[in-house]
């Protein structure tokens, strides 16, 4: 079965809380080199992984990973300009 | 562009190590059968030298063999699923170079040298880190 590619916001959420590859490699216990994989989004985490990075982001998983493409910061203002209008 | 070169590189100096080891069993083979002149003698000592050269270069100096002979406990699941690929690949690869010269052993009746059972122990080593070297970018077996 070939699996879904996975988006996620680790590299935007990692820019935010101002953490480095390494830090958060050594946080959640993989290589550097793996954070740069999953922030290019050219290797799907394993279920544990993914657990791992939300609890190191103090977040909800599904605000970080979503089988769907994220909407950019321009898309959502632009809906919500629509909608008030 | 720069990480490119570097794939390439390691990527030639793989096919020489192949190719080395390819040349030091035929030469010994040949030589022999037909005895070893000043000539075969050199270009046998030639080759072994560019060998250890090559493996140096493209094994130990990138880390690739390092990265394909690490412990299961200390690889992250990406490691370990690259690991776990190349050996799935080098297994079939293996088995394939074996039973090619199983019959060719049966059809020309020689016998199995030394050389060529160091090679084939050699090559057995060699294959899984030649796939991770082929098909992944320096950066993901690399040293940190």
């Amino acid at each position: 079965m070939e699996s879904r590619k996975m988006y996620n916001r680790i590299a935007i959420l990692r820019q935010e809380q101002n953490i480095s590859r390494k830090e958060l490699a050594e946080r959640i216990g993989v290589n550097f080199q793996t954070i740069g994989y999953l922030e290019r989004e050219e290797y799907n985490p394993s279920l544990d992984l993914a657990y791992r990075i939300s609890e190191a982001f103090k977040l909800p998983i599904d605000l970080i990973f979503s089988t769907k493409p994220f909407k950019s910061l321009i898309q959502i203002l632009k809906e919500q300009s629509k909608e008030e209008m | 562009m720069e990480t490119k070169k570097s794939h390439l590189n390691v990527k030639l100096g793989i096919a020489f190590n192949f190719l080395s080891i390819i040349g030091i069993v035929l030469i010994f083979e040949y030589c022999q059968v037909h005895g070893w002149t000043t000539m075969f003698k050199v270009v046998e000592f030639t080759l072994i030298a560019l060998l250890s050269i090559c493996f140096y270069l493209s094994f130990i100096k990138t880390g690739l063999w390092q990265f394909s002979h690490k412990s299961f406990i200390k690889v992250d699941e990406r490691e370990l699923l690259i690991i776990n690929r190349s050996l799935r690949y080098a297994y079939a690869i293996f088995s394939v170079i074996v039973l090619c010269l199983l019959l060719l052993i049966a059809l020309l009746k020689f016998e199995i040298s030394i050389v060529l059972a160091v090679s084939m122990i050699l090559l057995a080593h060699l294959i899984p880190a030649s796939i991770i070297g082929c098909s992944e970018k320096p950066i993901s077996y690399g040293r940190e």
